[in-house]
C-alpha cells in the first residue's frame, strides 16, 4: 500500500486503515506509526511538540484517577477554555465606561452565541478557582510537596494567587452593580494595608474612584498582562513536574 | 570492583518478593545460610546474581557475601510489588537495538524505553567511564525501572482527554441553562445592601467585619501565601510522599482539626455577632473608647490574640498523638482549608443586608 503502486483490485477497507494510521502521509506528519505498539507509543509522545510536556513513561502508581483526580490536568483544561472564550468575548467588548456595559448586553441578545461563550467563561473562571484549590489540596494531603518537589509547590502557590487575581480583575468588566461595589469592596480591602494603603489603592483604581482608568488598567492586565505571566509560571509549573522526578507515586 | 573506584556510585538494586515461581526461591543466602522461601523478600547481586535475603543484604553493609560487590536497595514506592507490565520480564539484560529496527518484541522494550528517555532521568543511571560492567549495570537498573511505569499513550493521555471531554461538555451544559448574572448598570451614587465582594474574597471580607482592615484584608493573606510557601522547607522528610495523610495517624489528625476548626470559626463568629467584642471590651476599660486605641487593642490586639489561641489549641488537641512535623502541617493547613471554606461560605449564603448573619432560607432580598 503505502509503496503507491495500488494493485488491480480495489484496495480492502483494512487496507485503507491501515493506510490511513501507518502510510506515508501519517508519517509525515507525525513521524512515527499509529502508537499501537509500546515503541511507537513512547516515540509518540517523545516527538510530538504538545505532547511532549510529558514524560513518555509514567509511573503506574502516579495517575490513578483517585490518586490525582486530575485536578491539575481539568485546571490547565479550564485556563485553555477560558482563553479561547475570552478571545471570542474581546471581539465584541469595549472596555469604555460608556459602552463596556451595552457590549455585554448585546453579547448576551444579539451576538450568535454570545450569551454561550460569556456563560462559559463566567462558570469557567469559578470553576478555575475551585479546582486549582482542590488540586492544591490533593498535592498537600498526598505529601507531594515533599521535597525534591518543594519549588514547585512555591510555583503552585503562586499560580493560585495568578488565578485569583485574573478572576477578580474581570470581574469589574461587566460595568454593573454587583461588578462595580464587588470591585470596590475588594480595593478598599486593599486599600487598608499598613503605611501604604492609599498608594495601593491609587494603584489598584489608577484613580481616586472607580472610572475609565480603572477598566482599562483591570481590562489590561486581565486579557494581555496575567495570562502571561500565568503561562510563564505554568511552564515552569509543568517542567518542574518532570524535572523533579514526575509524578509522585503513592506507596 | 570497589564502589570507591573512580567516583562510581554503588548500584541500586531492588527488592524482589519471593514467590514458588522465582528462580531464587530455596537458593541458601550466603549470609545467614538459610534457604530464601516463598514469601520473603530478596535481593539479587548486581554482579553475580546470588540471591540474599533482602534483610541480610542491609544488615551486613549493603554487599554482595561472595564478591563484596556494593549495592544499595532502591527503596521505592510501589517498585518491587508491583507486577511486570506490558509483557516485560524482570531485569532481562538485552542488547539495546538500533531505533530504526521493526516493533520491538517484548523483550527489548524496557531497555529500549529506558536507553531514550529514562536513562536521562534517571543520575543513578549514567554510564560510568570506561566501565563496561558498570554500564551493563546502569543499563538493567534503568531496565528495572521501567517495570512499573506504564506508556503515556494512552494510559494518562486516555484519562485526560476523557476529562477534558468531560469538563467541556458539564461547563458547556451548565452555561447553556444557567446564565450568568449581569445587574443594573453600574452606579456610583447607589451602593447596594449588602455589597459583596466575588465569593472567594468573601473569607476576607468576612474577616474584615471582626478586626482592623489592614490585618484583615493584606496582613493575614500575605501571612498565609508566606506560609503556605514556606510548608516544604518545613516539612522536609520525604519518605511519605504519595500516601494519603501520610497514613492512619495523619488522617486523625485530619479530622481532629477539621472539627476543631470548624466549631472555633464558628464560636467565634457567633460570639462577636452576638456578643460583640468590641462593645464589651470597650466598656469594661473606658479608656478604649478612643479610637485610635480601639484600633489598636479591640481591632488588632485582641483578635490576634484570640487566632493565636487557637491556632496553639489545635496544637494541644493533637499533642496526644505525639505529632510528626508532617502530622503538624497537617493539622494547620487543614485549618486553613476549612477556615477559609467556611468563612467563604458564612460570607456567601449567610450575611445579608449590612452584613447580619441570616439563615439561608430566610435571607431578606438583597436591596439593590
Amino acid at each position: 500500500m503505502a509503496s503507491g503502486t495500488l494493485g488491480q483490485r480495489p484496495p480492502t477497507g483494512a487496507q485503507v486503515w491501515d493506510w490511513l494510521r501507518n502510510g506515508r502521509v501519517f508519517k509525515s506528519i507525525f513521524r512515527y506509526s499509529y502508537p499501537s505498539d509500546r515503541r511507537n507509543r513512547i516515540m509518540t509522545v517523545a516527538k510530538n511538540v504538545f505532547l511532549h510536556l510529558h514524560p513518555s513513561q509514567v509511573p503506574r502508581g502516579g495517575i490513578r484517577v483517585t490518586y490525582t483526580w486530575c485536578l491539575g490536568g481539568l485546571s490547565f483544561m479550564t485556563f485553555l477554555m477560558l482563553t479561547v472564550t475570552g478571545v471570542l468575548l474581546m471581539f465584541y467588548y469595549v472596555p469604555s465606561v460608556t459602552r463596556a456595559y451595552q457590549d455585554i448586553q448585546d453579547l448576551e441578545t444579539v451576538v450568535t452565541f454570545g450569551m454561550l461563550m460569556r456563560n462559559i467563561h463566567r462558570w469557567g473562571a469559578h470553576m478555575m478557582v475551585i479546582t486549582v484549590f482542590l488540586h492544591m489540596c490533593r498535592v498537600f494531603y498526598t505529601g507531594s510537596y515533599k521535597p525534591p518537589r518543594e519549588f514547585n509547590w512555591v510555583v503552585g502557590v503562586i499560580l493560585l494567587v495568578l488565578t485569583l487575581l485574573l478572576s477578580f480583575t474581570g470581574y469589574l468588566l461587566p460595568w454593573d452593580q454587583l461588578s462595580f461595589w464587588a470591585v470596590t469592596v475588594g480595593t478598599t480591602i486593599g486599600g487598608a494595608a499598613p503605611i501604604i494603603g492609599k498608594q495601593i489603592n491609587f494603584l489598584l483604581l489608577g484613580d481616586f474612584e472607580i472610572g475609565q482608568n480603572t477598566l482599562i488598567r483591570w481590562y489590561t492586565l486581565h486579557v494581555i498582562a496575567l495570562p502571561l505571566i500565568l503561562s510563564l509560571f505554568l511552564s515552569v509549573h509543568f517542567w518542574r513536574v518532570r524535572q523533579d522526578g514526575g509524578i509522585s507515586q503513592p506507596m | 570492583m570497589s564502589g570507591s573506584e573512580a567516583g562510581v556510585k554503588p548500584a541500586l538494586i531492588s527488592v524482589r518478593p519471593t514467590t514458588a515461581e522465582s528462580k531464587w526461591a530455596g537458593k541458601e543466602c550466603p549470609h545467614c545460610k538459610k534457604d530464601i522461601s516463598a514469601g520473603e523478600n530478596a535481593v539479587l547481586c548486581p554482579k553475580c546474581y546470588t540471591p540474599h535475603h533482602k534483610d541480610c543484604w542491609t544488615t551486613h553493609g549493603n554487599v554482595c557475601a561472595l564478591d563484596q560487590t556494593p549495592a544499595n536497595i532502591m527503596e521505592r514506592a510501589g517498585r518491587a510489588a508491583a507486577p511486570a507490565v506490558d509483557g516485560a520480564p524482570v531485569g532481562t539484560p538485552a542488547p539495546v537495538k538500533p531505533a530504526a529496527e521493526a516493533p520491538a518484541p517484548p523483550k527489548a522494550a524496557p531497555v529500549k524505553a529506558a536507553a531514550v528517555p529514562v536513562a536521562a532521568a534517571v543520575p543513578a543511571a549514567k554510564p560510568a567511564a570506561g566501565g563496561g560492567a558498570s554500564s551493563a549495570r546502569a543499563m538493567r537498573s534503568a531496565a528495572r525501572r521501567a517495570q512499573a511505569q506504564l506508556t503515556t499513550w494512552p494510559h494518562l493521555l486516555m484519562p485526560e482527554f476523557l476529562s477534558a471531554v468531560l469538563l467541556m461538555i458539564g461547563l458547556t451544559v451548565m452555561a447553556w441553562f444557567v446564565n450568568a448574572p449581569l445587574e443594573e448598570h453600574s452606579n456610583p451614587n447607589h451602593t447596594p445592601n449588602p455589597s459583596k465582594a466575588p465569593w472567594y474574597f468573601l473569607n476576607l471580607q468576612e474577616l474584615l467585619l471582626h478586626m482592623h482592615p489592614g490585618l484583615a484584608g493584606v496582613v493575614i493573606p500575605t501571612i498565609i501565601i508566606v506560609l503556605l510557601m514556606a510548608i516544604p522547607y518545613v516539612d522536609i522528610t520525604s519518605d511519605d510522599t504519595g500516601v494519603w495523610f501520610s497514613g492512619a495517624q495523619g488522617k486523625k489528625v485530619f479530622w481532629i482539626s477539621t472539627v476543631y476548626t470548624f466549631l472555633w470559626a464558628w464560636a467565634l463568629i457567633l460570639a462577636d455577632e452576638f456578643v460583640g467584642v468590641r462593645a464589651v471590651i470597650e466598656n469594661a476599660i473606658p479608656v478604649l473608647k478612643i479610637s485610635w486605641l480601639s484600633e489598636i487593642v479591640t481591632q488588632t490586639m485582641v483578635p490576634t490574640a484570640i487566632m493565636w489561641a487557637v491556632a496553639v489549641g489545635l496544637y494541644i488537641s493533637i499533642a496526644h498523638l505525639k505529632p510528626t512535623v508532617r502530622d503538624v502541617m497537617i493539622a494547620y493547613f487543614t485549618a486553613f482549608v476549612i477556615a477559609w471554606i467556611l468563612l467563604a461560605l458564612v460570607g456567601s449564603a449567610f450575611r445579608g443586608p449590612a452584613m447580619v448573619l441570616y439563615w439561608p432560607w430566610n435571607m431578606p432580598p438583597r436591596i439593590a
